[in-house]
């Protein structure tokens, strides 16, 4: 029996023809609706498994860790102090900034504006290293802008659909940013590092980098707001014979378990 | 028709994804996770006595597709003729009993159909500007062999899940079909 008469062939025939109306809603961008229903039938049962290892997770690397935990936290008791004292300074410095301000007439610049999303999908077999929020261009929400979470950087959106976007997780090795270092204000850029964290590249060697200095966007690009945190400097990775200084970046954002993010605007 | 073996596969796909997406996420190893719906499709492509592994095998990669943003279709498709691939391969190259030696065979050529259906219909679509996401073919050869010893790993317990639909059907009709 030749196959085009088989029920196999059928069922084949049927996918193939699904498939093409699926692909021609996705052409008109119609598909966000149909997504966002896949996406969200699973999640208090996804919810409840990443619950369930995160507790997991967390107690053994608690027990893991212990030893390092007494020194990071006598260093973390050390860099309250230091940052008491240059919070005092950096008030006196806002009140100076303001009456300059008022001044020279100074226009103030707007308040960042946030637009609250919750992640569908992540990465779920760390194939794309992507997010799928449940916020859209009905939001306000556009390619190129930047995804924060805990305060942090964590993605750019790629794509968005009327009802969802992608954004692309800042660990990935396709994701770039402007940035500068905040102590010096010398330019930089971010980029990912293979799923597992991200790096600071492109600074002279004669510029100076240390260990715990804070990373910031740049703003060189219009949709990504200037002076968001992005992290901070972790270990000098490069050589001195190398063109650049490169170096690790530390952030407190587990990019594994992100539920609810920011879509700064 | 099998109608609760049916339903029993549906909801442990469901099941599975959950694990997959909540669970797993924590448990990642040289960059990779493992795909536990791809081995659900094996067993249903080899041991299924109907045809509704085709549109179960479609059906669950077009949630991956969704899932993980690559262009619809590459996960759908790639698991269409992977399941029809398989059951051409068990029912008239191989004649397979229930032999061990078999699975990681028949697993290894379902992921390489899926990784290349992904690569190709991606990459097309990428040319044209409607994929999100690119994948390189180096980066793809980089996690199919961790990909497939996790899969491995995983093999026995999600095949011995996948035996309880059977089990439901045989209890509430009195027959496998």
């Amino acid at each position: 029996m030749k196959f085009i008469y088989t029920k196999a062939f059928a069922i084949f025939f049927i996918c193939l023809a699904i498939l093409a109306f699926l692909m021609f809603l996705n052409s008109r961008g119609a598909l966000g609706q149909i997504q966002k229903f896949f996406l969200k039938m699973p999640e208090p049962a996804v919810k409840a498994g990443a619950y369930a290892t995160g507790s997991i997770k967390s107690f053994f690397s608690v027990l893991y860790n212990l030893k390092q935990l007494s020194t990071e936290n006598t260093e973390l008791k050390n860099r309250v102090v230091e940052l008491k004292t240059s919070l005092t300074q950096a008030e006196g410095d806002i009140r100076d900034n303001e009456i300059l301000r008022k001044e020279l007439g100074f226009k103030k610049t707007s308040k960042l504006s946030l637009v609250p999303c919750e992640v569908m999908s992540s990465n779920i077999l760390n194939l794309t290293d992507t997010l799928v929020l449940n916020c859209g261009s009905d939001e306000g929400v556009k390619e190129g802008q930047v995804v924060m979470a805990q305060g942090h950087v964590v993605g750019k959106i790629i794509y968005t659909n009327k009802n969802t976007s992608t954004a692309r997780l800042a660990t990935s090795s396709k994701f770039l940013i402007d940035a500068r270092v905040s102590k010096t204000g010398q330019s930089a850029v971010v980029e990912g590092s293979f799923s597992s964290g991200m790096l600071l590249n492109q600074i002279p060697q004669s510029a100076p980098l240390e260990k715990g200095w804070l990373i910031v966007t740049a703003g060189i690009n219009s949709q990504v707001p200037k002076d968001l945190l992005i992290g901070e400097v972790g270990e000098v990775v490069s050589t001195s014979n190398d063109l650049f200084k490169k170096a690790s970046l530390l952030t407190p954002v587990d990019f594994s378990n992100l539920q609810f993010v920011y879509v700064a605007q | 028709m099998g109608m609760y073996k049916n339903i029993g596969y549906l909801f442990l796909a469901f099941l599975l994804y959950a694990l997959n997406a909540g669970f797993f996420r924590n448990f990642e190893f040289f960059g990779v996770l493992p795909n536990l719906l791809l081995l659900l499709l094996v067993y249903t492509a080899l041991e299924d006595e109907d045809y509704f592994f085709l549109g179960f095998g479609f059906f669950t990669g077009l949630v991956l597709d969704f899932a993980t943003q690559v262009f619809v279709g590459s996960f759908a498709l790639g698991f269409l003729f992977a399941a029809l691939l398989l059951r051409q391969i068990s029912q008239n190259i191989i004649s397979l009993e229930r032999n061990w030696k078999f699975l990681p065979l028949m697993l290894g050529v379902a992921q390489l159909v899926v990784y290349a259906w992904i690569f190709f219909l991606n990459g097309l679509a990428h040319r044209f500007g409607h994929a999100q996401v690119f994948f390189e073919a180096k980066y793809l050869l980089n996690r199919f062999g961790w990909e497939f010893l996790y899969n491995l790993a995983l093999m026995y317990p999600v095949w011995k899940l996948a035996e309880i639909p059977k089990v439901l059907q045989v209890k509430f009709s009195g027959r496998i079909k």
